[in-house]
């Protein structure tokens, strides 16, 4: 039987990034990707950060297939009829750009190829169906009926990950699955930088939360392509299942909404697709590794959050590399040596990261889904208010700032034992505002 | 929120797929009857689990399967087997 010394079982971005490391150091690596090309079965939901990638690949953005710098992002909220955007323009970021829109099946293509030429083998339209194991250690892959012998073999192979599950490692827990719908939606170029108010081949990310998921805590996303728009919209996996959100349907009101009826209008659809990513990641340091087998990428459940994986599946590749390197040194592949992937691991941050980027996740996603509507509704009041400037026309009294933005945006998320003081103190700051606004009158009027 | 039934024959008529004649969808189907909530008809994004009401029993195809996943999760009886179809077949991202 045939052996190598290391199998990575697909060829993302994590698998291509693990494998080119290991091939640069001379190690016999066999990249094995069930789509007929690498890509073929991923879906980006964000954009690409080019900071791991300009480690691997000094020099990308002059040969990688991508699409726009991003650099007016914007956060949004939408109601029904209504929305509140805030945006932000980086101009100095358009001139050394480090963050690009992709497509997965042009990029993973491109990146696989990184790794060929660095010497590894791409072995495409095979999956991996199970583990060889010998005494419990994995010794080897199987493909079918075909076998493959390896010193180690590293699981990269997606959040329905075959080698986690065979490797006994998988982490059940789908608290923060979430499925993704997207539509890719062809405009030309110009119309695109007209809608989206950008320079030629200028980019944009704008992310959002609200109608019409703002039940279930979900978020959409908007990014441009060249001469397309991406379209993503998300809501947790729970309640998918709960719930019964129906996110076809969701998606329709979705691209009905003035906000993005706007900016797709009269465009044509490329392709429909969907994916499910765990936000935040689920990764769990002392469930990687094992006797002859390691996790990396969304298998390992490095998902940094906010739907951006790839950097992190792309470092935490490189790092398994690593301790793959490190163990050979040892002479031996067992869990003992292979746990130098988890001190490798802490050494990067890349755990607090994921921590942090959990928290965080935690803190959109959880306030979202138990807050959304009372603060979608609570901001709208405060800035309708003040837009349409009711406030200044009908009432003689001078606007109360303090006590309105506690209302309205600090109220409903004080701890019950603090409501009461805290009330207290507003109150008194409020009749300070009201007077000193009342002297600013009288002396400038 | 307005009555918008999403096309998904179009939708899909725009994905690619190199069809394998072997299914990588299994359902017991015996365990739907029982099933109440039935989240996989509202949760697959290709519409790929429909009811069908004259003869009580659930339809599933598999060829126009996207490879999410989402059925394997949220079926309530764990009746749902869904694995990665065969190396080289199922949906084929020309974008992704």
């Amino acid at each position: 039987m045939d052996k190598v010394d290391c199998v990575v079982v697909g060829a993302g971005p994590a698998g291509s990034a693990c494998a080119i490391a290991l091939a640069r150091k001379g190690i016999k690596t066999v990249l094995v990707e069930r789509g007929g090309n690498a890509g073929d079965k991923n879906v980006a939901s964000f954009v690409l950060f080019g900071d791991v990638l300009g480690g691997i690949i000094p020099g990308y953005q002059k040969e990688a297939p991508l699409e726009r710098a991003a650099g007016d992002n914007s956060f949004m909220c939408l109601r029904e009829k209504d929305f509140i955007e805030f945006r932000a323009r980086l101009g100095s970021y358009f001139e050394n750009p480090s963050i690009f829109t992709a497509y997965r099946s042009r990029f993973d293509r491109w990146f696989s190829e990184k790794a060929e030429e660095a010497g590894a083998e791409l072995v495409r339209g095979q999956l991996v169906t199970g583990l060889l194991k010998e005494n419990g250690r994995v010794v080897g892959i199987r493909v079918g009926e075909d076998e493959l012998l390896a010193d180690v073999v590293v699981g990269a192979d997606g959040i329905h990950s075959v080698v986690s599950r065979e490797a006994g490692l998988y982490v059940d827990d789908t608290s923060r699955y979430m499925i993704g719908v997207k539509e890719v939606l062809e405009l030309p170029p110009e119309v695109i930088e007209e809608r989206f108010l950008l320079g030629p081949g200028e980019g944009c990310v704008r992310d959002g939360w609200g109608y019409p998921v703002s039940d279930v805590g979900g978020l959409f996303t908007i990014y441009t392509n060249m001469d397309a728009v991406s379209v993503c919209l998300f809501a947790p996996v729970d309640a998918v299942k709960e719930a019964r959100v129906n996110l076809r349907e969701r998606f329709e009101d979705l691209k009905a909404h003035p906000y993005l009826h706007a900016l797709v209008r009269d465009s044509k659809l490329r392709e429909y697709e969907a994916h499910i990513l765990a936000d935040g990641g689920r990764m769990k340091v002392d469930r990687l590794y094992d006797d002859g087998v390691l996790l990396c990428g969304e298998a390992g459940g490095f998902n940094s959050g906010m739907w951006i994986g790839v950097p992190s599946g792309m470092l935490s590749g490189l790092k398994a590399a690593e301790a793959v390197l490190r163990a050979k040194r040892t002479g031996r592949y067992d869990a003992a040596a292979l746990s130098c992937y988890r001190d490798i691991l802490f050494e990067t941050g890349l755990p607090r990261m994921l921590y942090n980027a959990k928290r965080y996740s935690d803190f959109i996603v959880n306030s979202a889904r138990k807050h959304m509507e009372g603060f979608t509704d609570n901001l709208f009041g405060l800035l309708e208010d003040s837009i349409m400037q009711e406030v200044a026309f009908q009432d003689p009294e001078p606007f109360p700032a303090i006590e309105t933005a506690y209302a309205g945006l600090v109220a409903d998320y004080v701890p019950a034992w603090l409501a009461r003081p805290l009330r207290a103190l507003v109150g008194v700051l409020g009749r300070l505002e009201s007077w000193w606004t009342k002297r600013r009158i009288r002396r400038t009027v | 929120m307005a009555d918008r039934k999403p096309d998904i024959d179009e939708k899909l008529s725009h994905v690619a797929f190199d069809i394998d004649a072997e299914a990588h969808i299994t359902v017991k189907k015996e365990r739907c009857g029982e099933c109440r909530p039935r989240p996989c008809l509202s949760a697959c994004p290709a519409e790929n689990y429909t009811w069908n009401e004259a003869k009580d029993e659930l339809l599933f195809n598999y060829e126009g399967c996207l490879e999410c996943g989402t059925c394997r999760f949220v079926c309530p009886l764990d009746a749902i087997e869904w694995s990665y179809p065969r190396g080289g077949f199922g949906v084929r991202y020309r974008y992704g």
